[in-house]
């Protein structure tokens, strides 16, 4: 159940984000369309706030290990989130004043080791109940539990203070005393918001089995599986995300320079930084070593990062494509490809020239394989185009008096018909009505081939490319039918390949982006189904010119980095537009319009780039999420 | 009629079979254009238009036509306070879907929903395969409007909307449709069974 978030009474603003801060890459303020940037105003009204601060709350980690730090409850965006951050030798008191608790004087865990046992701002929905203990003599405790079944080392309130959590809890999230243990209660146990989003229309559509491994998999269940595997993704990650911030940015110890101050503190101006930095030596030790702890998911750690690399997108002289020469420089002397990874690495970060696409697509698309020889290759092509002629003189060979017998076919023709006419029609290729025509062949054949499947919509999005580069309709069929291995689940009735990347993204955002995550889970949006174009045309309609959607799909099928490279940038775009989601406190309808509109105004290097960091950082436990959801490594 | 009150918002759905001309009739009405090659469409596709004389401001779905899209349908049709169903005039198969559509609507839209029925590509009624009389006589027993429109030759798509805006519920019967802040007042059903309770036995 998302926590019921009343206006706490005893709250403490946190100071925004100043202008001496550089932009924030995921405001999309450096978006170049007027509508969507209007960046000011997006910092301005995102609410943050600490509605619970209590330092001197020590994390048990070993029998004798004790980390001190601070606890806290932080109301953004109308989440509540929970965090536990170590300070790095000590707690700061209320007055500002720096304190030495006897239980600090035992401390021995590692610096690496506090960071580890950091619990990171996670969502308050994410926590499934609480333990206090209050022992006579000796310090009182919490233990808390997560949904996931994760228990986190228990909490000790060295300078009191439970009951203040406590309190706070009650105003923003439902607290009920379980019926077994006096000392146990249950949060946020009121209903579970997968089910509420469940009884909506949207998964009313799907087969039974989706609509459960959905539950299953995303909702807020005890018990191993996915949700466990993921949140030990999230442990994993962490530790990676912070690695790869702390070495981009900010070294341990290293007073904080003014300018790194956003990525991590969001919810701690630079400005403050600085004054907190100046006032005291151990003040700054504290922020500088936590200032990766203070984030708010990966997103937050990488705000800085994307945005270094969406900026160099455009400033850095970027390699040209892959040209002719260099191409021949793959092939041995018998034609065969001698360094195909390379190759596709190369692919993959800076495209293909034009006048190569029709051959080196024929390998990407895998309709000659990597293996194959010149000659080889000339004798696939060959009896493909026989096959295609094949294919062609069954359905061109029906003759007016069958097609009356035949509905289905007459069903499939009309609808081929109707899309190819309005199809890439602003193209100059598609200008001519002969091309058209071809790809008209191109696709009716394609519904003869696969009967099975037939037209669908959006089909012809992805034909008009192929054949605009291939020029030739057998090849441009071979092509389209080699894609379409690939996507073919996209298009089924039951929408179960499209479902499966909606769960993969799912859970890939849940360790990603905790943040978005629970908010969209206030918005019962984690459906994701505003996603659901970008996947289903492989971001076909999100770019108007050819060019970029042809640089875009040589990325995805060079098979670099990820075979399900455009889940990561479905996580790329929705990363790089979070703070608007969320600032502007957009439901799912609202979601849904931002994304329909944001098609043409996406910026495709920037969008590969942030994809390709997302990939990289999420690593083995993204792939995780990936597989988990069926889809294949 | 408080043509200077507030602007209310309304959330419009068009539904129909792929080709039909959901798109064009959108935009011709919101923004006055006709393309011969309008693409299809993937997903949906919003657009907004106000009437300032009726003080409606439409936020208007425009949903993908072909059947394998169906099961997203109700996504963009949640909550809607009319749905204009479209089919081509020159297409019977397309007739008998928009029919499939008001019976959706029927059974699972918001039951308040105002729909009109537009039998569209009027200009191209040589072809005609859908009579008026036909459309006209369903559109009665289902109590839609019903309009023949055409988007190329700009005939009757103002109306279909003007139309529509007209039988809006104002503002104050539009209260309960309004996301509610999860606030609900609570309401005296205690006394009110005891009261019941003492009529039944009495
Ligand atoms: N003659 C004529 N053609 C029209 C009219 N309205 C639309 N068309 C044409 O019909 C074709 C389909 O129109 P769209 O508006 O794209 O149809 P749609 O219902 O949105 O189709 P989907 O998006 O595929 O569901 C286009 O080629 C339009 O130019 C009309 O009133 N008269
Ligand atoms: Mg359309």
């Amino acid at each position: 159940m998302v926590p019921a978030i009343r206006a706490a009474p005893t709250s403490h603003p946190i100071p925004q984000e100043t202008s001496t801060s550089p932009p924030d890459a995921f405001d999309g303020s450096d978006c170049d369309d007027a509508h969507l940037s209007d960046g000011d105003s997006m910092m301005d009204s995102s609410e943050k706030e600490a509605v619970y601060v209590r330092d001197g709350v020590a994390a048990v980690v070993a029998r004798k290990d004790r980390i001190m730090g601070r606890l806290s409850l932080i109301k953004q965006n109308h989440v509540i989130f929970l965090a536990w951050l170590p300070n790095s030798a000590g707690s700061m008191l209320p007055d500002g004043t720096f304190h030495v608790s006897s239980l600090m004087s035992q401390l021995t865990a590692p610096a690496t080791d506090r960071t580890l046992y950091a619990v990171h701002p996670i969502p308050l929905s994410e926590v499934k109940a609480i333990r206090k203990h209050a022992p006579s003599f000796g310090t009182q405790h919490v233990v808390l539990v997560l949904s996931n079944g994760l228990t986190l080392p228990p909490l000790y309130f060295t300078s009191g203070g439970v009951k203040g959590l406590f309190s706070a809890l009650r105003e923003h999230t439902d607290l009920i005393k379980s019926a077994e243990d006096p000392n146990t209660y249950l949060v946020n146990s009121g209903g579970d918001p997968m089910q509420q989003s469940l009884s909506g229309l949207l998964l009313d559509g799907l087969p039974p089995s989706a609509s459960a491994a959905f539950l299953a998999k995303t909702g807020d269940q005890d018990g191993p599986g996915v949700v466990s595997q993921v949140w030990e993704g999230v442990s994993r990650m962490t530790a990676l995300a912070k690695q790869a911030f702390l070495e981009s940015s900010v070294a341990l110890g290293q007073p904080l320079p003014e300018n790194v101050a956003s990525p991590g503190a969001e919810w701690l101006s630079s400005e403050a930084a600085r004054e907190a930095a100046a006032a005291s030596a151990a003040d700054s030790d504290r922020l500088s070593s936590g200032e990766a702890d203070t984030s708010v998911g990966v997103f937050e750690l990488l705000d800085k990062d994307l945005l270094e690399s969406a900026t160099s997108a455009r400033n850095a002289p970027r390699p040209p494509p892959l040209n002719q020469e260099e191409w021949l420089s793959f092939l041995n002397t018998e034609g065969r490809i001698v360094n195909e990874k390379a190759l596709r690495q190369r692919v993959f970060y800076s495209g293909v020239a034009p006048d190569i696409r029709k051959e080196v697509w024929k390998f990407l698309l895998g309709l000659y394989p990597a293996s194959s020889t010149a000659a080889e290759r000339a004798e696939i092509l060959k009896q493909k185009r026989l096959h295609y002629g094949r294919i062609k003189a069954q359905w061109s060979s029906i003759t007016p008096e069958q097609a009356a017998k035949f509905g289905k076919w007459r069903e499939r023709r009309s609808r081929v018909e109707k899309d190819v006419r309005r199809t890439d029609r602003a193209q100059a290729y598609y200008r001519k009505k002969s091309n058209v025509r071809q790809l008209q062949n191109v696709l009716l054949s394609y519904a003869m081939y696969n009967f099975d499947l037939g037209y669908v919509q959006g089909m012809s999005d992805l034909a008009a490319p192929l054949l605009c580069i291939m020029r030739d309709e057998a090849e441009a069929f071979w092509c389209f039918a080699c894609l379409m291995e690939k996507l073919e689940a996209n298009f089924h009735t039951d929408c179960r390949g499209i479902q499966a990347q909606l769960l993969g993204l799912s859970s890939l955002m849940s360790i990603l982006d905790p943040q978005l995550t629970s908010f969209l889970k206030t918005k019962e949006a984690t459906n994701y189904y505003f996603c659901y174009r970008w996947l289903l045309i492989l971001f076909k309609r999100e770019f108007s010119s050819y060019e970029e959607v042809m640089r875009l799909w040589e990325a995805l099928w060079s098979g670099h980095v990820s075979p399900h490279f455009h889940i990561y940038m479905c996580a790329g775009v929705l990363g790089l537009h979070r703070r608007q989601i969320m600032d502007d406190n957009l439901d799912f309808d609202g979601i849904l319009r931002y994304c329909i509109q944001l098609s043409g105004h996406l910026d495709m290097q920037q969008v590969l780039r942030c994809a390709e960091k997302l990939c990289i950082l999420a690593g083995p436990a993204g792939q995780e999420c990936l597989t988990a959801a069926g889809l294949k490594p | 009629m408080g043509d200077t009150g507030p602007i209310q918002q309304a959330k419009l759905v068009l539904l129909g079979d792929m080709g039909a001309g959901k798109s064009s009739l959108v935009l011709r009405f919101v923004k006055g254009q006709f393309f011969d090659y309008q693409e299809s469409t993937i997903g949906a596709a919003f657009l907004t238009k106000t009437i300032p004389e009726k003080g409606v401001k439409f936020e208007i779905w425009d949903t993908a036509g072909q059947e394998r899209y169906h099961s997203l349908a109700p996504m963009y049709y949640r909550g809607a306070a009319a749905a204009v169903v479209v089919f081509d005039i020159t297409n019977a198969e397309s007739f008998a879907k928009a029919k499939n559509w008001v019976k959706e609507l029927q059974r699972q839209g918001n039951p308040n929903m105002i729909m009109a029925l537009a039998g569209n590509k009027a200009d191209l009624a040589a072809q005609r395969s859908v009579t008026a009389d036909e459309a006209k006589a369903y559109a009665d027993e289902n109590s839609l409007f019903f309009w023949e429109t055409s988007a190329k030759t700009n005939v009757n798509v103002a109306e279909v909307f003007n139309d529509i805006a007209e039988r809006l519920p104002r503002a104050a019967a539009a209260l309960p449709q309004q996301p509610t802040g999860g606030i609900t007042l609570t309401e005296p059903a205690p006394e009110q069974k005891k009261k019941s309770s003492c009529c039944s036995t009495a």
